[in-house]
């Protein structure tokens, strides 16, 4: 592992002092990065007990594309977590590792008892593009969601909603191949290796505009269970209009799953932006709980939200151009979950943003509707 | 008899008139656009107490087939639109996603600039969408130029009630503009200065987009460089070729 990060980094140097070295063909590297500082404050129910937390959060994304057809990509995510929430998580560090990764490509630099640096090669991949064709082979993100919330057709690579300071997304370890039929449809085969038993995934997509609609059809083969999925994003009049299904047949194992989410998103009279998308989970709840720990956070793409109906109305503006807020508000009827996402966004200068954002959850537990926790994280992003 | 005559011809005069109206609105709109464009531009947002710089890369085919793709700055890099007929996409770098936007996005602001979406990506036609007259005449930075009234046709995808726009005589260009919203109310104010060679044609290089009643902010387009009718296969203007851009 120690001599795979090693490499990572002579190859990142290397490509850093070429990148300077290369003023003639600019597009030939491209580097960019940003530190993101992220103060944590976690609140319990009734606002008395508090948890802090601290990170450091730096991203490098390198490319290479010697040639029209040929890039290669390299991105590091390496966070530095101290204060009590590493204090008071038992086992910290080892949490930070993303389980979907066949090689560990990861490493803590350090590991005590309120302190974790730890490094992780979010993505690392070739690509080649040859008239109609498209090959990506390594790390990567296989990205086939359409909606804005949920993406029941994101099969190979779920993310967590709530986890805003992840704007990446996990990635996965497999290949891609991708076959341009025309300009308006296009046919994708990926597979992914998570490198535990029954835990590959394969399947089909295949892409077309038509009607003013994108749809897209997936088949494939889901950790052994069979899947089918399809999903749309058009408009009905000015309005936008997304979809998602996804189907996975039951085996000996496990029951068969449903997922589906419908989404609408409108932008009003002076830049009011409104969208609101619903979620059904054929396995969530749908009944009050006697305890939030019963609720599993654990998200896949059979579980994207622990809950059976799901509404999530999100609202959006901008006062200036350097000021902007949204408003996320999620219900799930039955646990009467409820969470309170809003956040506020402030240009400082060209390329430093500070984020305001706070979560609060609420639940109906042992038939009272009660609050659960509230968090509250003060971000400042720097892009370079 | 005579009086039908000179009813006849009143209503020639004012149809040839039209026609002129509506020519010399698209004489201006070809020579902007050109059949197809590249362009490097700086956008420039400025407030009393700020401002803020963008720059990007466009490419244009018609009415129907645009992409603008963000160079600087880097928090921005690689955030790319793309527009074919009615439909938009937003290709975001950071999630590898493209969205499709809602068309009720067109008509609003753009990366929080005074242009809407409308202005840049030119879904409207200019020439196709309104009804032309010619309003009378006037002198904008030394040069004779008609006044012409726009208004758009019913049926229209418009989101102003009424434009006017003020046209060079000599090389067709488009000076200054206003936009006015349903209730008649001046909304926006569109100046273009710094007369050049591009290419191969003369054309006002800087822009600014006034908005009315806010004090003290505007936003200014710069072209840096543009290439008018290379060649651009309609293939281009598609979800794929945005991720690749660069």
């Amino acid at each position: 592992m120690k001599k795979l990060l090693l490499i990572c980094f002579t190859l990142l140097v290397v490509l850093i002092a070429n990148a300077q070295d290369s003023t003639d063909t600019p597009k030939k590297f491209t580097i960019n990065a940003y530190i993101k500082s992220l103060q944590t404050l976690t609140f319990d129910k009734n606002f008395k007990d508090l948890v802090s937390g601290n990170l450091i959060h730096n991203r490098i994304n390198i490319k290479w594309r010697p040639s029209e057809n040929f890039t290669a990509v390299a991105e590091f995510r390496n966070r530095l977590f101290w204060g009590e929430d590493v204090k008071l998580t038992p086992g910290f560090a080892s949490l930070l590792r993303n389980e979907n990764e066949l090689v560990n490509m990861q490493k803590v630099w350090i590991n005590n008892k309120a302190l974790v640096l730890h490094t992780n090669v979010e993505r690392l991949y070739i690509d080649y593009q040859h008239s109609k064709w498209n090959a990506r082979i390594g790390r990567q993100r296989i990205n086939w969601g359409i909606t804005t919330t949920w993406n029941p057709n994101d099969i190979f690579n779920t993310y967590n909603f709530l986890d805003f300071d992840y704007e990446e997304r996990p990635g996965v370890d497999g290949g891609k191949v991708r076959y341009m039929v025309n300009s308006s449809s296009n046919a994708e085969l990926a597979y992914s290796n998570t490198g535990k038993k029954d835990g590959d995934i394969a399947a089909i997509k295949y892409s077309l505009n038509k009607w003013n609609y994108d749809m897209q059809l997936i088949t494939g083969w889901y950790k052994n269970h069979p899947t089918l999925g399809a999903g749309w994003a058009g408009y009905i009049k000015d309005a936008g209009f997304k979809g998602e299904v996804q189907y996975f047949f039951a085996n000996k194992d496990s029951a068969e799953h449903f997922t589906m989410t419908l989404e609408g998103d409108y932008m009003f009279k002076k830049g009011w932006y409104v969208n609101v998308g619903m979620l059904f989970n054929n396995d969530g709840l749908y009944k009050p709980i006697n305890s939030w720990d019963t609720i599993n956070l654990k998200l896949s793409p059979e579980n994207l939200m622990p809950t059976k109906w799901n509404v999530i109305v999100t609202t959006a503006k901008e006062f200036t151009p350097l000021l902007s807020a949204n408003i996320s508000m999620l219900y799930a009827p039955g646990t009467n979950i409820f969470i309170f996402f809003p956040t506020l966004q402030y240009n400082i200068a060209t390329n430093l943003d500070v984020n305001l954002v706070w979560q609060s959850f609420f639940a109906e537990i042992r038939n009272n509707f009660e609050a659960v926790s509230h968090r509250c994280f003060l971000r400042l992003k720097w892009n370079f | 008899m005579r009086l039908i005559a000179c009813i006849i011809a009143v209503c020639f005069a004012n149809l040839l008139y039209a026609q002129t109206a509506k020519e010399i609105v698209q004489k201006a709109d070809e020579k902007m656009r050109g059949k197809t464009m590249q362009a490097e531009m700086i956008i420039k947002t400025i407030r009393l107490t700020w401002s803020r710089e963008m720059q990007c890369k466009t490419w244009m085919k018609g009415n129907n087939l645009a992409m603008i793709f963000i160079v600087a700055p880097a928090k921005d890099k690689g955030i790319a639109f793309l527009k074919r007929k009615k439909e938009v996409w937003n290709w975001m770098p950071a999630l590898e996603r493209t969205i499709k936007l809602p068309p009720s996005m067109m008509s609003q602001s753009w990366m929080g600039t005074d242009f809407t979406n409308d202005d840049l990506v030119k879904e409207s036609s200019v020439v196709e969408d309104y009804n032309h007259t010619i309003a009378g005449d006037t002198i904008i930075q030394n040069r004779e130029c008609y006044i012409i009234q726009m208004i758009p046709k019913p049926e229209a995808a418009v989101v102003w009630s009424k434009v006017i726009v003020c046209i060079d005589k000599k090389d067709f260009l488009e000076l200054h503009s206003r936009f006015y919203d349903e209730d008649g109310k001046l909304i926006n104010t569109m100046n273009s200065y710094d007369i050049k060679m591009m290419h191969d044609r003369i054309i006002p290089t800087r822009f600014e987009m006034i908005p009315a009643d806010k004090k003290g902010q505007k936003t200014e387009m710069i072209y840096k460089n543009i290439q008018y009718n290379k060649p651009i296969d309609d293939g281009f203007f598609s979800t794929e070729k945005i991720k690749t851009l660069n």
